[in-house]
């Protein structure tokens, strides 16, 4: 009978992360340190690790974490990441601009982070100030690239998203990512015909991303819900060469 | 009654089957919630997040270096152009260098030799005397200077062609200098020869060339002159 409910115990997941969030607690209970709680806050941020992934529950180490002290490296950092993955964009960017004012030049993708933030919330001047700052600490990060692109075409600036993801492409060509986004800039400028043969390409290599590809894309999102990212960027880019190929065809009929 | 059976009867009869009944509930609690559905997971803000662009097409943001730690296990290699670079993760590159020749898969090639290459040279017609003036020639490619022997104050032509090369010069002992890797078909022509001049070519090879330079020497000499006396 105890070997049938220890072996039903160690296969099923939910009650093993159960049993694991049992042993954090009373772990944290004996030792009720902040960096305890923010290593607890971690591993339930992972991406990578479906069993252990809850976003909920790292928020609840985080927090105690900076209860205890604020200044650890990198804690209002994942904050501020939560916060944004929750879609409290205000609050995200009041703990983000507290990371940077603690840590400054210590995190460079805090910055980065703050960029992201400020293009959800529409605040494109000074995201792209901020993805400038993080690109001189990773200038090759096609990330960077293609979010700084982003906030470069929602600030009118086609020509200069045309110029950084043809950049970005010099290293990372098939990025699907990059390509749709090249495509869009070259699309804004005009150039057709090229955006055409880019957004062919950011579909094609869409269709080949990975769960695992697409949670480092995405980091800190939760493993189940991957496939329907990609799904949703398969789409969008689908989109855009439907759109673009319109355009195209009408142009040549005129 | 002995001691020895007091135990037994703390756990005999109602107790054990009451122990039992505990287990038995707790091993359905453990099975039934085995097989209960799992969460269909935390939908992020950015999970399915695009932004129109202004003629309406659909960014798609990502957000690979909010991750606080940059990975530090190199996940690949490449070039770009003639940049080596390594790949961190899924989202960064490092440029190693440049390289002076070609990269290839992540590495910079080393070049080939410096070599000489033969060509078809002339003589201009205006090169008469012992320097052949008007006629072709096959040259080596390494450094030929014609005639090799002249009268003084004459001039002569100087010939040379380098491959796999970053740069070659040739200088002479009279003030001559060239900067160049080849002289082309008709070669360059010197200043006066007045005495003995010797001409040294000098070549740079490619960057990360397992030779780094090679070096040709033409010695021009003056015919003599005799006086009775």
């Amino acid at each position: 009978m105890l070997f049938v409910i220890a072996t039903v115990a160690l296969t099923s997941p939910a009650l093993w992360q159960g049993a694991s969030n049992i042993f954090e607690n009373i772990s944290y209970y004996f030792d009720p340190s902040a960096q305890r709680a923010f290593t607890y806050g971690e591993r339930h941020f992972d991406s990578h690790d479906q069993k252990t992934y809850d976003v909920k529950r790292a928020e609840y180490f985080f927090n105690l974490a900076a209860a205890k002290d604020p200044s650890i490296q990198y804690l209002y950092h994942e904050l501020a990441r939560v916060s944004f993955l929750k879609g409290n964009y205000n609050r995200a960017l009041s703990q983000i601009d507290f990371q940077i004012s603690m840590q400054g030049d210590k995190t460079p993708n805090s910055y980065y982070v703050r960029g992201l933030i400020e293009g959800y919330m529409g605040f494109y001047d000074a995201s792209i100030a901020d993805y400038q700052v993080y690109l001189k600490s990773d200038p090759h990060n096609w990330a960077a690239i293609n979010d700084y692109s982003w906030v470069l075409l929602k600030a009118d600036r086609p020509k200069d998203a045309v110029v950084a993801t043809d950049d970005g492409l010099k290293y990372f060509s098939d990025n699907p990512w990059l390509l749709n986004t090249n495509a869009i800039a070259l699309y804004e400028i005009g150039d057709l015909e090229r955006a055409r043969e880019q957004a062919r390409k950011a579909l094609v290599a869409a269709s080949g991303v990975s769960e695992k590809r697409w949670l480092t894309a995405y980091p800190g999102n939760d493993p189940r819900v991957a496939q329907e990212g990609i799904s949703s960027f398969i789409e969008a880019a689908r989109e855009n060469m439907h759109t673009i190929d319109l355009a195209l065809a009408s142009s040549t009929i005129q | 009654m002995s001691a020895l059976s007091t135990p037994h009867k703390i756990f005999s009869g109602d107790i054990r089957r009451a122990l039992l009944l505990a287990l038995i509930d707790v091993a359905l609690l453990l099975i039934v919630s085995a097989f209960l559905p799992q969460s269909q997971g935390f939908r992020s803000a950015e999970l399915k997040f695009t932004d129109a662009s202004s003629k309406g097409l659909a960014i798609v943001p990502a957000s690979c270096p909010s991750y606080p730690y940059h990975p530090s296990e190199v996940s690949g290699s490449g070039c770009s152009g003639n940049d080596a670079y390594v790949q961190y993760g899924d989202c960064s590159i490092a440029i190693v260098r440049t390289c002076g020749y070609r990269c290839q898969a992540g590495t910079c090639l080393v070049p080939p030799p410096i070599g000489f290459a033969e060509f078809s040279a002339t003589v201009p017609p205006s090169d008469g005397g012992g320097g052949g003036g008007g006629s072709t020639f096959t040259a080596t490619g390494h450094l030929q200077v014609k005639p090799l022997l002249v009268r003084s104050g004459n001039k002569v032509r100087l010939y040379w062609n380098a491959s796999n090369v970053a740069s070659c010069t040739v200088t002479g002992t009279n003030g001559d200098s060239w900067a160049a890797v080849s002289s082309g078909a008709s070669g360059v022509q010197s200043g006066s020869i007045t005495g003995q001049t010797i001409y040294t070519l000098y070549c740079n090879a490619l960057p990360d060339a397992d030779v780094p330079y090679i070096s040709e020497q033409q010695t021009v000499n003056i015919i003599p002159v005799f006086q009775e006396t």
